[in-house]
C-alpha cells in the first residue's frame, strides 16, 4: 500500500508578471520504506513540490490551487493550519539544502532538537534534553553532552546537517523529505551523510523522498526515482531501469552529460542544448520541444500523456522511448 | 569553543579601551571647535558695563588662563576635567559640573519616557505588519509613519501646543517641575515633549521592526522551525523576535545616544529645562565653559551607551567573537 500518495497537485506562483506554473499536475506515490529520489535542475518544481507536501509554499506568491496529497488515506492539503503543524516535524519531517541557514543562529543545538519532542510528544524539559543527547549520538555527533549546549555556529557544515537530521527524525516519522541534503556539503561528508539516512531509514523503517539534481546520489540512494521538469513528471520508474533505458530524451540528455573517467579528456562536456523554458510563459506542447533532437510537430501543439514503456517505468514523451539520439 | 566569563571580560576591557581613545579625540574636537567660534569670552566675562581697559582685559585673560599656548590650555583643561572640574559658568559664576548633573536627570526623564513609549508601540505595530506585508495594517501603518518621520518635531511640537494647550486647554504649554517636587505637574509638563520626540522614534522603529521581521521570517531557520510542527505564535514570537531583536537593540542604543544630544529644540520648545535646553542657553550667552562641558557630556554618553549596547549585544548573540 502506498503510504503517500500525490494526485495532480498544482502550485503556482502569482506575482504582477504573471503566473508561474512551478508544480503543474505532479503525481506520484510513495512506498513504506521506500527511498525515492526526485530528479530534475534547479527551477524544476522539484523543492515546491516538497514543500506543498507539507504546506510550507510560503504565500503569497505561491499557492497550492489543486490536486490532492493522501497520506495513509488523508489528504493533507484540507488539513487547517494547526492540523498540519501536529503532522509537520512529528509524522512527516524535512530537511534542507542550506545546512549553514537552517539552524537558528540564537538558541542552543539541544534547544532546536528539544522543540519538537516536547512540542508533539509532550516530553518535559529532561527527558527531552536526554533524548536530544541520544540523538546527537545516533547520527554521529562526537561529545554529543557537550555539543548539545553549543551554538549552531561552533558546528561545520557537515555537523550542522547531522543536527538537522536528529532534528527531524526526533519524532520517529513515516516519510523524511530531504530537499537536496548534500548539496551544500563536501563529497566525503556527503557520502557520510548518505550513509546516515540509509542507515537510519534501515533502522527506523522511514521512508524518504530524495530531493537532488545530482544523478550520482540518486543511483547510490535511492530505489525509484522519478524525474521532473518545468514542473511536470516527465519520467518515473524503478532507478536501475531509468539508469540503463532511460526513456525520455531529457533523461537521456541527463545521464549523458555526467562525464566519464574513460571519456577522451579533450572532447567537450556534452550538454543539453537550449535552455529552460520561462515558466511564466510556457510552450503549448511539450515544454522540452524547443530543447529536444527528436521532437516531431505534434510535440509542439500537445503534451504528451503518461505512457508505460515496460513495468512500472512511465514516460511523458510521444516518441514513447523510441528516440535515441546519439 | 564555549564563552567563558574571562573571555567576556577580556573583550568589554579592549571595548572601553577603545572608547576611551575615541573620548580622547572628542576632547580635542570639542576644545578646537570652541576656540574656533565666534566672539571673545574674555569680553564675555567683562561684560558691556565692565572696565574695558587693556591692563582688565589682561588680568581677566591671564585668570582665565588663556594667555597661555593653546595647547597648554588645552591640558589644564583635560587636567581640569579629569579631576572632575568643569570649570564657573561665565554668565552666573556656578559651578558648571553641578549644573550639568542637575540637568542630565531631566533630559533623561524626558528621553527614556519617549523612548519607552515609542518601544512600546513599535514592536506590536511593527512585528504586526510585517505578518500581512501590504495588508491594510501595513499600509496604514507606512502613512503614518512616513508622516510622522517628515515632519519636523518642532512643527509637530507647535502643533501640539496649539491642540492641547491653545485649543483643548488641557496641558500646560511648557516649562518644567521636577517629579520630585509635583509628580502630576511634572507628567502633564513631559507629555507634549515626550510626545513630539516618541512620535519620530516610534516611527523609525515601526519601520525598522518591519522590514527586519520580514527578512527574518523569510530565512532558512523559520522554514526549519515551520517544518518541525511549530505553532506560528511559537515561530513568531519565539524563534523570529529574538533575531529582530539583537539588531533591534543597536538600532534603540543608536537612537538614544543621538537623542543626548538631539533634544535641544524640543526642550527649548517646551522650556523643558534638561541638557539640551542649557547648551542653547549657554551658546545664546556665549558661555564657552558651559558649552564646552555640555557637548563633551554628550559625547561621552553617546561613548558610553554604544559601549554598553556593543556589550549587550554580545551578550544575546553568540555568534559576536570576542576575540
Amino acid at each position: 500500500m502506498n503510504l503517500l500518495e500525490v494526485k495532480d497537485l498544482e502550485t503556482h506562483f502569482f506575482s504582477r508578471a504573471g503566473v508561474a506554473k512551478a508544480v503543474d499536475k505532479v503525481s506520484f506515490n510513495l512506498e513504506k520504506g521506500e527511498i525515492l529520489g526526485v530528479v530534475g535542475e534547479s527551477g524544476c518544481g522539484k523543492s515546491v513540490t516538497a514543500m506543498s507536501i507539507l504546506q510550507l509554499v510560503k504565500s503569497p506568491p505561491g499557492k497550492i490551487v489543486g490536486g490532492e496529497v493522501l497520506f495513509e488515506g488523508q489528504n493533507l492539503l484540507a488539513l487547517s493550519e494547526e492540523e498540519i503543524e501536529k503532522v509537520r516535524g512529528n509524522r512527516i519531517s524535512m530537511i534542507f539544502q542550506e545546512p549553514m541557514t537552517s539552524l537558528n543562529p540564537l538558541f542552543t543545538v539541544g534547544e532546536q532538537i528539544m522543540e519538537p519532542l516536547r512540542q508533539h510528544r509532550g516530553m518535559d524539559k529532561n527527558a527531552a534534553k536526554a533524548e536530544a543527547v541520544k540523538l546527537l549520538t545516533d547520527v554521529g555527533i562526537p561529545l554529543p553532552e557537550e555539543r548539545v549546549d553549543e551554538y549552531p555556529n561552533a558546528l561545520s557544515g557537515g555537523m550542522r546537517q547531522r543536527v538537522m537530521i536528529a532534528m527531524a527524525l526526533c519524532c520517529r516519522p513515516e516519510i523524511l523529505i530531504a530537499d537536496e541534503p548534500t548539496t551544500a556539503l563536501d563529497v566525503t561528508i556527503q557520502a557520510q551523510i548518505l550513509e546516515l539516512m540509509k542507515d537510519l531509514r534501515d533502522d527506523i523503517g522511514t521512508s524518504i523522498i530524495m530531493i537532488t539534481h545530482d544523478l550520482g546520489v540518486v543511483a547510490e540512494l535511492c530505489e525509484r526515482a522519478v524525474v521532473m521538469y518545468c514542473g511536470n513528471i516527465i519520467e518515473s520508474g524503478a532507478v536501475e531501469e531509468i539508469f540503463k533505458h532511460p526513456a525520455h530524451p531529457y533523461t537521456q540528455g541527463l545521464l549523458k552529460a555526467i562525464p566519464k573517467l574513460t571519456d577522451d579528456s579533450n572532447s567537450k562536456l556534452y550538454n543539453i542544448r537550449g535552455s529552460v523554458p520561462n515558466l511564466m510563459d510556457l510552450p503549448k506542447g511539450c515544454k522540452f520541444a524547443n530543447r529536444c533532437d527528436c521532437c516531431m510537430d505534434q510535440c509542439k501543439t500537445s503534451m504528451p500523456d503518461e505512457t508505460f514503456v515496460s513495468k512500472g517505468h512511465m514516460v511523458r514523451c510521444f516518441r514513447n522511448g523510441g528516440c535515441e539520439n546519439e | 569553543m564555549q564563552r567563558s566569563g574571562a573571555s567576556i571580560l577580556k573583550y568589554s576591557l579592549k571595548r572601553i579601551g577603545l572608547s576611551v581613545l575615541v573620548l580622547l579625540l572628542v576632547t580635542i574636537i570639542v576644545f578646537a571647535a570652541v576656540r574656533m567660534a565666534p566672539g571673545d569670552p574674555v569680553l564675555t566675562k567683562i561684560g558691556p558695563y565692565g572696565d574695558q581697559s587693556q591692563e582688565n582685559y589682561d588680568r581677566i585673560a591671564a585668570q582665565m588662563g588663556l594667555d597661555q599656548p593653546v595647547f597648554i590650555q588645552y591640558f589644564i583643561w583635560i587636567g581640569q576635567i579629569l579631576s572632575g572640574d568643569f570649570g564657573v559658568s561665565l554668565r552666573n559664576g556656578a559651578d558648571i559640573g553641578d549644573l550639568i548633573l542637575q540637568k542630565i536627570p531631566v533630559s533623561l526623564e524626558l528621553i527614556i519616557v519617549a523612548l519607552v513609549f515609542a518601544i512600546a508601540i513599535a514592536i506590536p505595530l511593527g512585528t504586526k505588519s510585517a505578518l500581512k506585508p501590504g495588508g491594510g495594517l501595513d499600509q496604514t501603518l507606512t502613512v503614518l509613519t512616513t508622516s510622522a518621520l517628515a515632519m519636523p518635531g518642532f512643527c509637530l511640537g507647535l502643533l501640539f501646543i496649539v491642540l492641547f494647550s491653545v485649543q483643548l486647554g488641557w496641558l500646560p504649554p511648557n516649562g518644567y517641575i521636577s517629579f520630585a517636587q509635583n509628580p502630576v505637574e511634572n507628567i502633564r509638563l513631559l507629555i507634549m515633549p515626550a510626545l513630539t520626540l516618541g512620535l519620530f522614534e516610534m516611527a523609525v522603529f515601526t519601520r525598522f521592526l518591519r522590514s527586519e521581521t520580514i527578512s527574518v521570517l523569510g530565512s532558512n531557520y523559520i522554514r526549519t522551525a515551520r517544518a518541525k510542527g511549530l505553532p506560528q505564535k511559537k515561530v513568531y514570537y519565539k524563534h523570529a523576535f529574538k533575531n529582530t531583536l539583537v539588531t533591534f537593540v543597536t538600532v534603540v542604543g543608536n537612537e538614544f545616544a543621538t537623542l543626548m544630544g538631539g533634544t535641544i529644540i524640543t526642550e527649548q520648545l517646551f522650556g523643558w529645562s534638561g541638557l539640551g535646553w542649557f547648551i542653547y542657553q549657554s551658546v545664546i550667552n556665549r558661555d564657552y565653559p558651559a558649552v564646552q562641558a555640555g557637548v563633551l557630556v554628550i559625547a561621552l554618553s553617546f561613548v558610553v551607551i554604544n559601549l554598553v549596547v556593543d556589550l549587550v549585544y554580545t551578550a544575546i548573540d553568540p555568534r559576536i567573537k570576542l576575540s
